[in-house]
């Protein structure tokens, strides 16, 4: 019996083995690939679907039935703009009192292509002007601190912070505040700070 | 006569049994060559898929941080993030933070390998953090909070209740019990998460930072 397969071995066709191999390889990178294309609904759709565009909206407690986005913690509240540059500018702006507290801009690709945290020794005040990528030359903005996530996909769009800029790979995207709960006799003033955050179409845009 | 119609008979024989001979060669060279495909095509199959599967869903140490149940993958929601963390995000249908200020660990087995199940009772036992926020939340195994009367399904560094020598045990149980009870009662397999954020520092740039302080998942009663 071992023989046999021992026999078997040796005789085995090495040129189609190895064509084995490389097509394995070849079929693992379009299968990685390819599975954020294939997922039916993705985070970011799910969410941007049931958002209006440019308007910040502090989004419902997570619980139980009633969660935005599988692994989405109960640890913290959330206000969600879904912005879209395609009609021009949009201004967000946000306060991080503490920490815990955070601003993530995502891509519809889901990156983070812009993160701000709160921190123990001051508020954080996070102003953001993002401006589709023609009308930033005309704005008179200076291009310093160029950050990386230039991608071919979608139209060019730049958010101007107060003294730098940064350049993000699509017009569109969501902006996340997170607040962590910190129990229920500071839900109130939470849910205000929240609130306070804005997310509108700029009135002074260039266009 | 009667030996050359023996000879007829004998020649016509031969015939039939060369091209039978012929007919069973051509049959076996071409299951042969269908064995071949099929084998090939089969292991096409399984390596291909099978190692992207395996990639996605579980991670690599290229990919993923592992500290004993706990497992990171460390380019989450990062523009560099790798085709394997795109994907197991796309996968699972998550918006995670991203690893420039948070680190997320999962835990989907108890510290002896065992899966976390409902049917369990668990004790998660840590240390504080110095100068960082972290929550801890009991998932079920799809990443849907577990229905429970008291609406709670996480503590923070602001809400555990932390001894005076700054370590804290939370339970997992689907009875009540004193102190920090976080109710898993009929989930089936849990996973279990530990989400570390920074303060700007940038201190969790690489996670082996917050590795030291990952609780402990004991196995108490089942």
């Amino acid at each position: 019996m071992l023989k046999r397969l021992w026999a078997r071995v040796i005789n085995i066709n090495v040129p189609l083995v190895a064509a084995a191999l490389f097509a394995s390889a070849i079929l693992h990178i379009l299968a990685t690939l390819a599975t954020p294309l294939f997922t039916p609904t993705s985070a970011y759709e799910r969410l941007a679907r049931a958002l209006p565009a440019n308007t910040m909206h502090v989004l419902p407690d997570v619980a139980p039935g009633a969660q935005p986005l599988p692994f989405l913690s109960s640890d913290a509240r959330y206000a969600i703009c879904h912005f879209d540059t395609s009609d021009g500018a949009v201004s967000l702006s946000a306060v991080l009192p503490e920490p815990g507290w955070m601003l993530a801009l995502y891509s519809p690709q889901g990156e983070a292509f812009f993160t701000s945290v709160g921190t123990p020794v001051r508020r954080t005040e996070v102003s953001l002007m993002i401006v589709p990528g023609e009308d930033i030359w005309r704005m008179g903005a200076r291009p310093t601190g160029l950050v990386t996530g230039l991608t071919a996909r979608g139209t060019l769009t730049t958010a101007v912070t107060r003294d730098s800029m940064l350049t993000i790979p699509a017009n569109e995207g969501i902006a996340v505040l997170r607040a962590p709960d910190q129990g229920e006799a500071y839900r109130n003033r939470t849910l205000a700070e929240l609130g306070r955050a804005a997310c509108r179409p700029s009135k002074g845009r260039a266009s | 006569m009667l030996r050359s119609g023996v000879l007829r008979s004998r020649s016509a024989s031969n015939l039939m049994g060369f091209t039978l001979h012929r007919l069973k060669k051509r049959i076996g060279a071409i299951v042969a060559y269908t064995a071949d495909w099929a084998l090939f095509i089969g292991v096409v199959l399984i390596l291909g898929l099978g190692s992207s599967w395996y990639m996605i869903e579980r991670g690599s140490p290229l990919t993923t941080l592992t500290a004993g149940p706990w497992v990171s993958w460390v380019s989450a929601a990062r523009v560099d993030a790798d085709p394997y963390t795109r994907a197991h995000e796309a996968r699972l249908g998550i918006l995670p933070l991203s690893t420039e200020i948070a680190q997320t660990f999962i835990a989907r087995t108890d510290s002896e390998g065992r899966a976390l199940h409902s049917s369990c009772d668990y004790a998660v036992e840590g240390h504080e953090l110095p100068a960082q926020w972290w929550s801890l939340t009991v998932f079920d195994s799809q990443g849907r909070l577990i229905p429970n009367t008291l609406g709670r399904s996480a503590y923070t560094s602001d809400t555990m209740a932390i001894r005076g020598d700054g370590t804290f045990i939370a339970t997992l149980s689907r009875d009540a019990h004193p102190g920090n009870w976080l109710p898993i009662g009929g989930a089936g397999r849990l996973a279990l998460a530990f989400t570390v954020l920074d303060h700007g520092s940038r201190s969790l740039t690489q996670g082996e930072e917050v590795v030291p302080f990952l609780p402990t998942i004991t196995r108490k009663d089942c």
